[in-house]
């Protein structure tokens, strides 16, 4: 159970396909930063696919507003203050952040 | 008994995604991975993406402006860094021969770079 | 819970390191515990005296200092990365005859094994890089 933090733009550079390689159905996929632009355009069609696998896409909310996508965020990436931050940490032993 | 042979041993994967010398990234990932083995923490240091650059041979860095990270690599295992694994798709895309690295490294497919990442406590990319 | 933060960033270009500071706030709202804070590599940066950060722009290191006195987190730069960046505290700045200390009170200077001991102690760590 590990929560993968995304915090670059996946268009560029690699760590949003990396990720991908190594993130198991029962993980977590929290979205910050630029991260949060893997919702939007071809990333939204891969978070898809993850999430039918079972991984969670979550995205913290004040990043996706901050950034003017908050409106497009696809319907199955849940939104998160800092405090749901914590908690996601909280709830996965295990913590690894691409940048 | 000294506090250190008691101490708790969590299990780190420290993870280097940079190329050598364009950044100091990959340097610190070697440095960070030493100061755990120094420790006693079960430590693997995994090479991925461009991190598999940094296991190049024949680094030639200009003396005064670089030090060899190449020649830093050949001491992990006086440091106790044993555990070396490199991302296999990711040196074959970037046209390295896996026999003929500056050292030996195990290499990972998907199956075994999502085992490397469950099988340890803490994950530290640098 | 137990936290540490690992910092790899400047405060000031990037955003990894606000977050990591808002991450820090409310962990402890939660009731968490907030043990360490290591910045490493341009991290260091978040811990200098000098930054004079223009009205309307969050003080990061200010924020740190705060927190730190407020809550008693370690906050600890790595010596190694801060003396390359000029962050010197009174003590390397006697040793390396420079003329002032940089260091923001309420951090530390030390080594990489600081940030061994955190992963060890905590519960969670926390990386906040890029």
């Amino acid at each position: 159970m590990t929560l993968h933090i995304l915090s670059a733009s996946p268009f560029a550079g690699s760590c949003f396909e990396e990720c991908r390689r190594v993130i198991a159905a029962d993980d977590a996929l929290l979205l910050t930063g630029d991260g949060v632009y893997a919702a939007i355009g071809g990333g939204a069609a891969v978070l898809q696919e993850l999430h039918a696998t079972g991984v969670a896409i979550v995205a913290l909310a004040e990043d996706c507003a901050a950034r003017g996508i908050d409106a497009r965020l696809p319907e199955f990436v849940a939104t998160v203050d800092y405090g749901g931050f914590v908690d996601l940490a909280v709830a996965h032993p295990r913590t690894v952040s691409w940048f | 008994m000294s506090a250190r042979d008691s101490a708790p041993r969590r299990s780190v994967l420290v993870v280097c995604r940079s190329a050598p010398y364009g950044r100091s990234r990959a340097r610190d990932a070697v440095d960070v991975a030493m100061a755990f083995a120094a420790f006693d923490q079960p430590v693997t240091l995994l090479f991925l993406g461009d991190g598999v650059l940094a296991l190049a041979a024949g680094q030639r860095p200009a003396a005064e402006f670089s030090r060899s990270l190449e020649k830093l690599l050949g001491t992990l295992a006086d440091y106790g860094v044993e555990e070396l694994h490199a991302d296999a798709a990711a040196l074959a895309a970037r046209g390295l021969d896996a026999q003929a690295l500056a050292l030996p490294v195990r290499l990972a497919g998907p199956d075994e770079l999502r085992e490397l990442f469950a099988a340890h406590e803490r994950v530290l990319t640098v | 819970m137990i936290f540490s933060l690992l910092v790899q960033e400047s405060a000031v270009g990037r955003q990894s390191s606000h977050a990591a500071y808002r991450f820090a706030r409310e962990l402890i709202a939660r009731g968490h515990t907030l043990y360490r804070v290591f910045f490493f590599g341009d991290g260091v940066h978040n811990s200098t005296r000098l930054n004079c950060a223009p009205a309307g722009e969050a003080d990061l290191p200010a924020l740190w200092q705060q927190l730190a006195t407020e809550h008693g987190v370690d906050l600890v730069s790595c010596v190694s990365s801060a003396l390359r960046r000029g962050i010197i505290d009174e003590r390397e700045a006697v040793r390396h005859a420079r003329e002032a200390a940089s260091l923001r009170e309420g951090f530390e200077l030390s080594g990489l094994g600081q940030l061994v001991e955190a992963c060890i102690r905590s519960d969670r760590i926390v990386d906040f890089g890029g």
